[in-house]
């Protein structure tokens, strides 16, 4: 279904403007997905776990703005805060096992926390990107643009770490069957903890890349990439139950968002549907799951 | 002797598990474990496996006292395993990645084609030709084929020597095959320095895998048999007694005779359609049991009783009402008081100027208070107040204050002390002599004496019907297994 | 779930009011205007106190019931009365019933989500919050709608220091506890949200009170809609975007249960009174508009961290 719902897109882009499929053209397209689709690899890992993290958006936002206001000014402060989220995010997982904590609420209230404190660093848009980033996003290497190398890697290292390494199979089992984990003697708390720090690390990642390709820090900018993720992960075949979920799906899913914008775009669709769009597109994918999942489910039963 | 118990208790809140049970596990045999409900099964090999410790008596491990950190990840480095009913697996993984899970031990570069080969192998030994592969994805699995990977993953050994598996009802899930090859692959171990106990109702299979058997009732072990000496009809007849249920020593109310008879009663339960098999039928006043194994079907009955109006194999005459028998998970409002608990079933009662009124409320409260003597100062005291005996008298007052002809009992009485058992009987006797109907499924063998008459349950489908003045254990155990 | 931490629950809701009296004696100390800026206080808190309410019976209903889409259903609504109502008095009364329906219509369709498609509400109303959020952008945006002035003027008036609207809303608190308290509809939202199956075993039927629970709550979201735009002289986009994290905080400060089953009407009155009030003093002291999120998140984060149940390291 990724694959498929990054064709259905695509090609009718493609119809409508051939020139997309040029280096120029597909970079343009692109560049966009590699902020959202850290941000969506963030949330595909909170999903693996049964977990969300509804902050995911605001968190990106405000790393725009340490990004763009604290390092420039000073570096050292800057990086501490960044250590300071993922300590935190460490923590909130940790939390949501030892306490029986919902996800939801305690995402939602850290939302705000992010959000106050992006506000605060920067209270109107603008800010001064380190040329570093902005350079490194820039780059235009051989035969592909930048975009489709990095998606690749990105889909290729997720895939490799769900998939491949030992703390990967754990994930995915706390999030098929977290009794049988723990009764095989792993510590739930520690899991949870881990994977919600790395939720944080790729939220940063992402609010990084951000910065570096619209060289804007803002607070506000990043706000949309919470319903965003949550797409991209359904439709790369993740489900809300937990466990199931897919590092290339999570990927393509991000791309298909992207390229959704575009294509209304290109439709000369209004920018004041686009929003809704999202949330109908939202919609379709529960859908289209909840059809693939029960079929699926009378065929093995 | 690799395990050696001797005059082991365990006692919960309110009932005792095992009672001065004495039992001795040797090396390398394979013994059979046979008992009705509540013979405290589960318990002993929760205890063998480190996820309980007895409350008094003596557990030996080859010989030496089990340690004070004996757990399950203890009794797993030591190579003793339980497989059970509920499955234990993680459906969104692979095989392998399954076995990843319970041995920790396999990590390192290269783990999944070790652990692959492992399970491999061990599937393929066990159950040949299982058609299951190591990189299949758990929930793709049939049931059956989730059993053999379940069970093939208790026999295999990353780092540690083997030295008990534990098997219980393995077969539940197998087809006639697969369980012919479970059981040939555990009389091929004979020799070997493992121990398995077999756990299960289907007495031919123990029989045909097992050195030993040893009978369980009501918490202690009442024989071991030698399995080539051994037969159904032995293994039963230690199980049960000839004697009517009927007469049977309870501690205090005896069962009332009925005054007149109730065949002709208006239905209050009536299948209708499929002709040929057992179906349940209940009339106006009557008691009826559902007996035999826990777990074999009866639960499911009473639901699919409740959800009448969708039901279409019954005829019922509604209202239904369902006394749980978890009350935690399925009875009680937590937050809630005594007199809220109450009164959910008859608001329509308790209004006054559209209101609910606390006033009438908690006058029915007390009105139930006094009559089944529940036991608090104030019914607008919080429910969690009383005893779990207590509370369960309030599902009690709840259900029977709404006045529904039909009253559907799942399991009701576990886990409550033998005082408010007594209690409860009486009230139940009561109200079908003045014209309720109750379906009651209970799990222990005494409670039947109060039936009218009894279905009782194997595998999900009814076997016997039998008249309560008629019925002997030793009935029931024989259709039970 | 809800045994031993409700001590801490049910002492909190008192707190606000304390915490609000004591907020209230520090303005006081730095404000000449004391008295005027509670007047003010109380008229925003009958809108916290209106969204409260809706969320509040939401979140009773059980875990993961949440609505995430008020923020944006305050906006349409407010839309479509004003423009039912075109600025004339004789309209009020259908413009009333317009704003009202479109809410309670928004509540079906989130309750609908949920239990056709089997998604978690947080998810379907975040998405149906979208959706609505377009039809307010495309339909008005731009458009200059001013409230009847006889609407504009009642929201206006004060009963000596408090407002009339605060009354009003308190007065509609008031029928909401007894709702909740004593009629079977109510009980059955706080029995679902203790116990689903047992409130299923005891014969409730768990899609009506959960519909009638979505609705509500649109109908809630529908009439601050309403009321916000005639206090405001007019409907924005994004008047509804400050109410949905005070939705959430206003009934966990006030003693909800975060987990669902034990809501707790008085505590909102005092919730958001203290809310207000905070926000009204760092105001006064300079504090900025981050800092108030910040802290009203802290706020939360601390009483649901209170009220969870602790599970040990080796559990």
């Amino acid at each position: 279904m990724p694959v498929m719902s990054v064709m259905v897109i695509l090609i009718p882009l493609a119809a409508l403007r051939p020139i997309v499929l040029s280096y120029l053209g597909l970079q343009l397209l692109l560049n966009m997905a590699i902020p959202l689709s850290l941000a969506t690899a963030g949330q595909m890992f909170a999903m693996a776990i049964g977990e969300i993290d509804f902050s995911i958006g605001n968190l990106v936002s405000l790393v725009t703005c340490i990004v763009g206001t604290v390092i420039p000014g000073n570096p050292v402060l800057g990086l501490a805060l960044l250590a300071g989220i993922v300590v935190i995010y460490l923590c909130i997982g940790a939390f949501l096992h030892l306490r029986g904590l919902s996800s939801i609420v305690v995402t939602i209230g850290m939302s705000f926390i992010w959000t106050g404190l992006a506000v605060t660093i920067q209270p109107t848009p603008g800010g001064n990107i380190p040329a570093v980033l902005q350079t490194l996003l820039s780059a235009k290497p051989l035969l592909v643009p930048l975009p489709v190398y990095f998606l690749l890697a990105l889909a290729v290292i997720g895939h490799l770490f769900l998939f491949r390494t030992s703390f990967g199979v754990l994930v995915r089992g706390t999030g098929g069957n977290m009794k049988a984990i723990a009764q095989s003697g792993h510590s739930i708390a520690k899991i949870k903890a881990a994977v919600f720090g790395l939720v944080g690390l790729l939220g940063i990642l992402s609010g990084m890349v951000l910065a570096g390709i619209t060289t804007s820090a803002d607070a506000n900018i990043a706000s949309n990439y919470t319903l965003l993720s949550v797409a991209g992960v359904m439709l790369g075949g993740g489900s809300f139950a937990g466990g199931k979920v897919s590092a290339v799906g999570a990927v393509l899913g991000a791309c298909t968002m992207t390229l959704v914008g575009t294509l209304l775009t290109f439709l000369r669709i209004s920018p004041d549907w686009q929003i809704g769009s999202q949330g109908f597109i939202l919609l379709a994918v529960l859908v289209l799951n909840g059809f693939v999942q029960s079929t699926g489910k009378a065929r093995h039963a | 002797m690799l395990f050696q118990l001797e005059d082991v208790n365990k006692l919960f809140v309110h009932s005792q598990a095992l009672n001065n049970l004495t039992l001795s596990i040797l090396e390398g045999e394979t013994l059979g474990i046979v008992g009705h409900n509540g013979a405290g099964k589960s318990t002993l090999v929760n205890i063998l496996i480190g996820a309980l410790r007895p409350s008094s008596g003596s557990v030996l491990m080859n010989g030496a006292p089990l340690r004070s950190d004996y757990s399950v990840s203890a009794a797993n480095s030591l190579g003793i395993r339980a497989v059970f009913q509920e499955l234990s697996l993680c459906p969104n993984l692979s095989v392998v990645e399954n076995m990843k899970v319970f041995h920790p031990a396999l990590r390192g570069i290269g783990w999944q084609k070790k652990a692959g080969e492992m399970i491999q192998f061990t599937m393929d030994r066990i159950f040949p030709g299982n058609g299951v592969r190591a990189a299949d994805i758990v929930e793709n699995l049939s049931l059956g084929q989730r059993q053999v990977v379940e069970i093939a993953k208790a026999f295999c050994a990353a780092d540690s020597v083997l030295r008990l598996v534990i098997l219980d009802e393995p077969t539940s899930a197998l087809d006639h095959h697969t369980s012919r090859q479970l059981i040939d692959y555990i009389n091929s171990l004979h020799g070997e320095a493992l121990s398995v106990i077999y756990i299960s109702h289907l007495l031919d299979e123990v029989l045909a895998c097992t050195g030993r058997v040893a009978v369980l009732k009501d918490g202690s072990n009442v024989g071991t048999l030698e399995t080539a000496k051994a037969s159904r009809k032995t293994i039963i007849e230690l199980m049960g007694e000839a004697k009517l249920i009927r007469d049977r020593v309870g501690n205090g109310t005896q069962a009332h005779r009925r005054e007149g008879k109730l065949d002709t009663a208006p239905f209050v339960v009536q299948p209708i359609g499929a002709e040929g098999q057992l179906r349940v039928q209940v009339r106006a006043g009557e008691i009826v049991g559902l007996a035999g194994l826990a777990g074999h079907g009866q639960t499911e009955l009473l639901h699919r009783l409740f959800d009448y109006r969708k039901s279409r194999g019954y005829r019922i005459k509604g209202p239904v009402t369902f006394i749980p028998g978890d009350r935690q998970s399925e009875g009680i409002f937590p937050v809630w008081s005594i007199a809220k608990n109450i009164s959910l079933q008859v608001y329509d009662r308790l209004k006054k100027f559209l209101l609910i009124d606390p006033g009438k409320e908690n006058a029915v409260a007390d009105k139930w208070k006094t009559s089944i003597d529940i036991r608090t100062d104030s019914v607008t005291r919080g429910i969690l107040s009383l005893s779990g005996g207590n509370q369960q008298k309030v599902l009690f007052a709840r259900c029977l204050e709404s006045g529904s002809p039909l009253v559907l009992m799942d399991d009701p009485t576990r886990g409550v002390d033998v005082g408010t058992k007594e209690e409860i009987y009486r009230l139940i006797m009561e109200e079908s002599r003045k014209g309720r109907s109750f379906v009651w499924y209970t799990t222990e063998m005494d409670e039947l004496k109060y039936c009218d008459r009894i279905y009782v349950f194997k595998s999900g489908t009814i076997l016997a019907e039998l008249a309560g003045d008629e019925a002997t254990e030793e009935d029931i155990l024989k259709s039970s297994f | 779930m809800h045994s031993s931490r409700r001590s801490i629950l049910s002492t909190t809701w008192l707190w606000s009011y304390v915490g609000a009296v004591l907020v209230f004696i520090a303005i006081a100390l730095v404000s000449a205007n004391a008295l005027g800026t509670l007047t003010a206080s109380a008229s925003f808190a009958s809108f916290f106190m209106l969204v409260g309410l809706g969320q509040m019976l939401v979140i009773t209903l059980g875990p993961g019931n949440i609505d995430l889409s008020i923020p944006y259903a305050i906006g349409l609504t407010g839309f479509i009365a004003m423009k039912t109502m075109n600025a004339a008095d004789g309209n009020i009364a259908v413009g009333i019933l317009a704003g009202l329906a479109v809410g309670a219509a928004i509540g079906a369709f989130n309750f609908g989500l949920i239990r056709m498609l089997r998604v978690p509400p947080m998810i379907a109303t975040l998405a149906s919050g979208f959706i609505v959020q377009t039809f307010s952008i495309v339909f008005f945006r731009g458009l200059q709608i001013k409230p009847p002035p006889g609407l504009a003027a009642f929201v206006d008036i004060k009963l000596g220091p408090l407002p009339l609207l605060f009354v009003l809303v308190a007065a509609i608190a008031v029928v909401m506890h007894f709702v909740l308290t004593r009629s079977p509809y109510g009980r059955h939202i706080q029995a679902t949200g203790q116990n689903v199956k047992a409130a299923s075993l005891a014969g409730i039927n768990l899609d009506t009170t959960r519909l009638a629970t979505y609705v509500l709550c649109g109908v809630f979201s529908g009439l601050t809609g309403i009321l916000l735009s005639a206090f405001g002289g007019g409907v924005t986009l994004g008047m509804g975007r400050e109410y949905l994290l005070n939705s959430i905080a206003v009934p966990v400060i006030g003693g909800s249960s975060i987990a669902g089953g034990n809501s707790n009407v008085p505590g909102i009155l005092g919730a958001s009174l203290l809310l207000l009030l905070i926000l009204y003093l760092l105001d006064i002291l300079g504090f900025t508009v981050g800092l108030r999120y910040i802290l009203t998140g802290v706020v939360i984060l601390g009483i649901i961290f209170a009220s969870g149940q602790t599970r040990t390291l080796t559990s």
